[in-house]
């Protein structure tokens, strides 16, 4: 019985012998968004928002910014830890933000050591900013009257209705898979608020220069996945506009002959309802249809010259070539990489207006 | 002629499907996927059910030579081979099982250097390991079950964990089904062996499970079990990440715990960690007990005295390997050796011990 005692007592005593560093709370400064810019001469200039628990009673978090110019990434946060008064621990990391001319020459080493970070999330967002990411970092560190991070809520709560799904793991999983490119939210700072300004589009890890705007997010959206909201303003004629609140939007790929010369129809269904009709009529059935009719057209135009620029972009941010892969035996993708240029992509849109308000 | 363990240090026949079950799921399942995709691709499904099926016939013929002698592997060696050579292939057997608690051991304590604590000192930590499994086993076999039980109850709530990456899920990643050749489904196959070892620990306490013929169909239940946890891990992981992706996540299903969201933990793998501990310890005992026994029975030593010895040279071995490469030349070693003891020894024991059956039958 003693002996045993004397055993647990030992290996308490061991345990403290780990040499196991602790992180205290109020001892380190959590890292919340983190922005990369190029600098002169192969530099880099990192900075990034800290929240600092202050003691006392009120539990604020006053916010920080610290900045850093070095060549490697990881080499930032070690100079970043020469003026800061505690270290700097990465785990509540949120969003990752990439100017724009860095995003430019390609960003996948600056992500790839999240990736490899054990101590890093996996649910955090990456962004492109128009212009320089150290203006959304002082814009996002000045902002303290509501708490939370402003980045990562603004892109979380588009992620329903106007932006992709865009975190670090799709990321990663658009630009390791084979035949697909990632996209990531464009963010710019307007009038001291961080906005988001459209969808930045990749060839591989680089940023091509183009972006869809905010508005066609919606149409975007719709090619790529199902989805349950968002509201988009078509044009049905001159002056004359319908907003469409998105009820259920369902999207179908179908592809023929995917090793040989492929055929791509995109069947895209979208349950609406009006929220607003400016200048149109709505009471008759007859003239309900001829709105969705109309509203189809215009988003058929619009989805065509989306997917037309994908294409003479030589981008595939809608995993075109994995959806024909996942359909064929045998899929040569290199076949598929000649072909994808010159690929006929037909897109149909099915608009259905079930609901009109409590108004008619 | 051998003395058989009493009744009361007996275990409950259905006990066989916590024994089999829990020492396959261990720290394979935290990153088996990549290993098996590396053939067959998306494809490696289809190989863990060749893999698992194979499993049930080994199971299955163990049975038919362990139901006719009625004792252990190291009874069955010594009636067909001999005093010398029989023990010189139950010597394997316990070398084989040391090295397979090895490989346990220092897999795991390579996750907790990189996920938890990078400046953790090795040696103290096998230490206290070493302190926890050496209380377990020389409780006896009844505690070695029980802890083996306790395990899979307390990891068997991490399944429910896939359902966060399941919200990313592509299932088009799997098709089109079966695109590989009948040769990539049956590398992919071998690979997973190393995921099913453990179950031939079967051989070793089968005279310490109750009505062992109600065992044998527990057992093979508790493999079926394990395939399908497999499958489910695999189905997962296959939709989660793509082809080229998963190639590069040495535990695919750890990292699935980052995304974990949960409104109390802001990051679940250090808790999944920990968790998984109680995966560990029990097959760390289930393996160093069965490696005891083995020399208590070939060498008529106390278990204590074997236990103790057995367990300073795991934990020196441990600390032998200490670079990802060793650890995986290691895990791919034992895999190959596992792969011929189970699916080329154990058959071929079965039919000579069939054949030798027969014929001493008859000149009786």
């Amino acid at each position: 019985m003693m002996g045993k005692m004397l055993l647990v007592l030992l290996s308490f005593v061991m345990l403290t012998g780990c040499g196991v560093q602790d992180h205290i709370l109020e001892d380190v400064l959590l890292a919340e968004v983190v922005g990369y810019d190029t600098a002169e001469a192969d530099k880099i200039k990192g900075s990034t928002v800290v929240s600092v628990s202050q003691s006392g009673e009120k539990s604020s978090m006053g916010k920080e910014v610290y900045t850093a110019v070095t060549h490697t990434d990881k080499n930032v946060r070690q100079q970043i830890e020469s003026e800061a008064p505690r270290s700097l621990v990465g785990g509540r990391l949120s969003a990752i933000l990439y100017g724009e001319k860095l995003a430019r020459k390609g960003i996948y080493d600056y992500v790839d050591t999240y990736r490899r970070d054990p101590a890093v999330g996996r649910d955090l967002y990456l962004a492109v900013v128009s212009g320089k990411a150290e203006d959304i970092i002082n814009v996002e560190s000045k902002m303290l009257k509501t708490p939370g991070v402003k980045t990562e809520e603004i892109i979380d709560h588009n992620s329903k209705t106007h932006l992709p799904e865009t975190s670090l793991h799709s990321f990663l999983y658009y630009y390791s898979g084979k035949n697909m490119d990632p996209v990531l939210p464009l963010l710019e700072v307007e009038q001291n608020h961080i906005k988001i300004k459209g969808i930045a589009l990749f060839k591989d890890d680089t940023y091509i220069g183009k972006y869809i705007k905010y508005e066609d997010g919606f149409l975007f959206k719709v090619l790529l996945e199902n989805f349950k909201k968002g509201v988009y303003e078509a044009r049905i004629k001159e002056h004359s506009y319908i907003a469409i609140d998105n009820i259920s939007s369902r999207v179908k790929y179908e592809i023929k002959d995917g090793n040989g010369s492929p055929e791509i129809s995109i069947k895209a269904k979208i349950k609406g309802g009006v929220l607003e009709a400016r200048n149109i009529e709505l009471k008759s059935q007859s003239a309900v249809t001829a709105i969705e009719k109309k509203s189809e057209k215009t988003l058929e135009k619009k989805l065509d010259r989306m997917v037309k620029m994908f294409q003479d972009n030589n981008i595939d941010p809608l995993a075109l070539g994995d959806r024909v892969r996942s359909q064929t035996r045998n899929f040569d993708s290199k076949h598929w990489e000649d072909v994808y240029r010159t690929v006929p992509i037909k897109v149909d849109v099915d608009v259905e207006l079930v609901q009109q308000g409590i108004t008619d | 002629m051998d003395n058989l363990p009493k009744k009361n240090r007996k275990v409950s026949s259905f006990f066989a499907m916590f024994l089999v079950h829990k020492m396959q799921i261990g720290v394979g399942l935290l990153g088996f996927e990549r290993v098996i995709a590396k053939n067959a691709g998306y494809d490696a499904w289809v190989s863990i059910l060749i893999t698992g099926f194979c499993v049930n016939i080994v199971i299955w013929m163990s049975f038919r030579m362990l139901h006719k002698d009625g004792n252990d592997l190291i009874s069955i060696h010594k009636h067909l081979f001999g005093k010398w050579v029989g023990g010189g292939l139950s010597l394997y057997f316990i070398v084989y099982f040391v090295f397979l608690t090895i490989t346990i051991l220092r897999t795991y304590t390579e996750v907790i250097q990189i996920w938890l604590f990078p400046g953790i000192n090795v040696p103290v930590l096998l230490i206290i390991f070493g302190l926890l499994v050496y209380s377990c086993v020389a409780g006896g076999f009844r505690i070695v079950a029980g802890i083996a039980f306790i395990g899979l109850l307390i990891g068997m709530p991490l399944l429910l964990l896939k359902y966060f990456p399941l919200q990313y899920a592509n299932f088009s990643n799997l098709s089109p089904v079966l695109d590989h050749s009948v040769k990539d489904l049956l590398l992919s196959a071998k690979a997973v062996t190393l995921n099913f070892l453990g179950f031939e620990l079967l051989l070793m306490y089968y005279p310490f499970l109750d009505e062992p013929r109600k065992a044998e169909k527990w057992a093979q239940i508790g493999t079926i079990f394990t395939t399908a946890v497999y499958l489910f891990s695999a189905f997962v992981s296959f939709a989660y990440y793509t082809q080229e992706e998963l190639a590069h996540s040495i535990w695919a299903t750890l990292t699935m715990w980052k995304i974990v969201d949960l409104p109390f933990v802001e990051r679940f793998e250090y808790v999944g960690v920990s968790i998984w501990l109680f995966e560990i310890i029990p097959n760390v005992c289930l393996g160093v007990w069965a490696a005891s026994r083995g020399v208590k029975r070939l060498f008529a030593v106390n278990q204590r005295k074997s236990l103790l010895f057995l367990l300073f040279i795991i934990i020196l071995s441990c600390m032998l390997f200490q670079t990802r490469q060793g650890i995986d030349q290691l895990n791919t070693i034992v895999s190959q050796v596992g792969f011929w003891t189970v699916f080329i020894y154990i058959p071929a024991l079965f039919v000579y011990y069939m054949i030798v059956d027969k014929v001493r039958k008859r000149s009786k």
